[in-house]
């Protein structure tokens, strides 16, 4: 065991000679934290289209929001919950030259769990579900809000378009 | 790190989370009326589905999926592979071939597949699982989603915009016979964080599942001063660790340290009916200058290894 956790260590994070010291394990009998089975509600509260308007390749991104409500009933506390944004396709339908990576994601915020919150950073939008957020379940019920920044960046290769340019975008969420 | 075992309390362990989430109910009941203006929204029960099951056998049952909106909804029903990678966020697939041998997604068939829930109304969707007769004693994993499908049509007075759906996963974990759990967390490391509103620090927990059934750590993490006092207390990642794997599971610490030596402490029950003791010893490495001001969006989160107390540092990128 000690020589074990010395050598996992030093091989993950290169800290050799950290000292590691193990006392002989005492084992109880068997516990069970097997999850109960949850119930959820998720939706999705901000107006949907989210719109931008570019207008110069050379301003800022443009801006806008999404908020992102859930409610989990018979929730566990030895259970996770996750939220996760991904989009179907690499482009926008109607501009096929503006693609999904063009947006990026922040979640500033979520409300109503203190064993959970926002994954840091922002996140470029992509086929592959990149989580936004986890945390914990409520024991019973809990009740959940998270608001979500987006920012798309405009660029000279973009043509004008007179008609829509949309992106479907996926929420996923998962209590595992 | 330094490591040891003793035993559990679990009621201890849980109580004062079950305090603090019938508290946050109370307060938070002012929310329940968002849904309300919600533009799209599903619901589904069960979120899990976890049975024992012998090998060859036929199992059916049924989940509910409701329309939280006053709108008609369409919807698509899909069966996934199910996976977790290094940052320990869940990976739904159509196909996952690593997960083959743990994977559940050839046994499940659901009918429905694809349909329409009335506003305000709710469907059933039926499953039926058959464990194949040659099945091997362990626990398999994989998942079905309902995603909302975008309106027929489109709007057409919006030049550039983003049309949201969402998607509500259930998971399925099928144990076939008694697989016995297996797991020990093998290391700890420290990395940097570059998000202002945290501590700029990260643990990210080595946790080896030699068994062929599922883990969940349960037990706390806490950072201590110089002194040996608790300066800060989190719950261990709930994340769970599927089998016959090493899981890499992260935690943000949430207070700002100032300069001088600290310890990283774990105690965790990984299910295994025993608890796990590890710490690490460190020192926060000193902050970065201000950063330019920027109209642009910051980068994606970077994360750096430091070094313990007293050992010069090793950066490695991370993410």
């Amino acid at each position: 065991m000690l020589a074990a956790l010395a050598c996992g260590l030093a091989a993950i994070s290169g800290f050799a000679g950290v000292t590691a010291q193990a006392q002989p394990a005492l084992r109880s009998q068997q516990v069970s934290v097997r999850p109960q089975a949850a119930a959820i509600t998720f939706s999705l509260a901000s107006p949907s289209p989210v719109s931008f308007t570019l207008s110069d390749p050379d301003a800022a991104p443009a801006a806008g929001a999404s908020t992102l409500i859930w409610l989990v009933t018979g929730g566990a506390t030895v259970s996770s919950w996750n939220v996760a944004v991904s989009v179907p396709t690499g482009t926008f339908s109607g501009c096929p030259e503006i693609p999904a990576s063009a947006i990026t994601a922040q979640c500033s915020s979520v409300t109503g769990q203190n064993t959970g919150g926002c994954n840091t950073g922002t996140f470029t939008l992509g086929t592959t579900p990149v989580q936004i957020a986890s945390g914990t379940e409520a024991a019973g019920t809990g009740l959940y809000l998270l608001n979500l920044n987006l920012f798309i960046t405009d660029a000279w290769k973009y043509k004008g378009h007179t008609s829509a340019c949309t992106l479907n975008v996926t929420y996923s969420i998962t209590a595992n | 790190m330094h490591t040891k075992r003793h035993i559990l309390n679990h009621s201890q362990l849980t109580a004062a989370r079950n305090i603090r989430a019938a508290a946050f109910f109370v307060c938070a009941s002012a929310f329940v009326v968002a849904p309300a203006f919600a533009q799209v929204g599903l619901g589904l029960a069960p979120m899990r589905v976890e049975v024992n099951v012998p090998a060859g056998a036929t199992r059916a049952g049924s989940l509910a999926v409701s329309n939280s909106v006053a709108a008609e909804t369409r919807y698509r029903t899909e069966i996934l592979d199910f996976s977790l990678d290094q940052e320990a966020t869940p990976q739904f697939e159509a196909d996952l071939p690593a997960e083959s041998k743990f994977s559940c997604r050839q046994w499940l068939t659901f009918n429905p597949m694809e349909g329409t829930i009335a506003g305000d109304g709710s469907t059933t969707i039926r499953y039926t699982f058959h464990v194949p007769a040659d099945a091997t004693p362990r626990t398999y994993h994989c998942a079905v989603g309902f995603t909302s499908l975008p309106p027929l049509r489109r709007p057409q007075d919006t030049p550039i915009g983003m049309i949201s759906a969402v998607r509500v996963v259930s998971v399925f974990y099928i144990t076939v016979g008694d697989p016995k759990p297996d797991g020990e967390l093998k290391s700890i490391t420290l990395e940097k964080v570059d998000d202002p509103n945290t501590s700029g620090l990260r643990a990210v927990f080595q946790v080896i599942n030699n068994g062929l059934t599922n883990l969940r750590g349960i037990g706390k993490v806490d950072v201590l001063d110089g002194s040996g006092k608790v300066i800060e207390s989190n719950e261990f990642p709930t994340a769970v660790i599927l089998p016959n794997r090493t899981q890499h599971i992260p935690l943000t610490l949430k207070n700002k340290l100032g300069d001088g030596e600290y310890k990283l402490r774990t105690r965790v029950n990984l299910g295994t009916g025993e608890i796990q003791e590890a710490s690490i010893d460190f020192r926060p490495p000193a902050p970065a200058p201000a950063a330019k001001p920027s109209s642009t969006p910051a980068a994606g989160p970077v994360a750096q290894s430091i070094a313990p107390a007293g050992h010069s540092a090793t950066l490695t990128a991370a993410r």
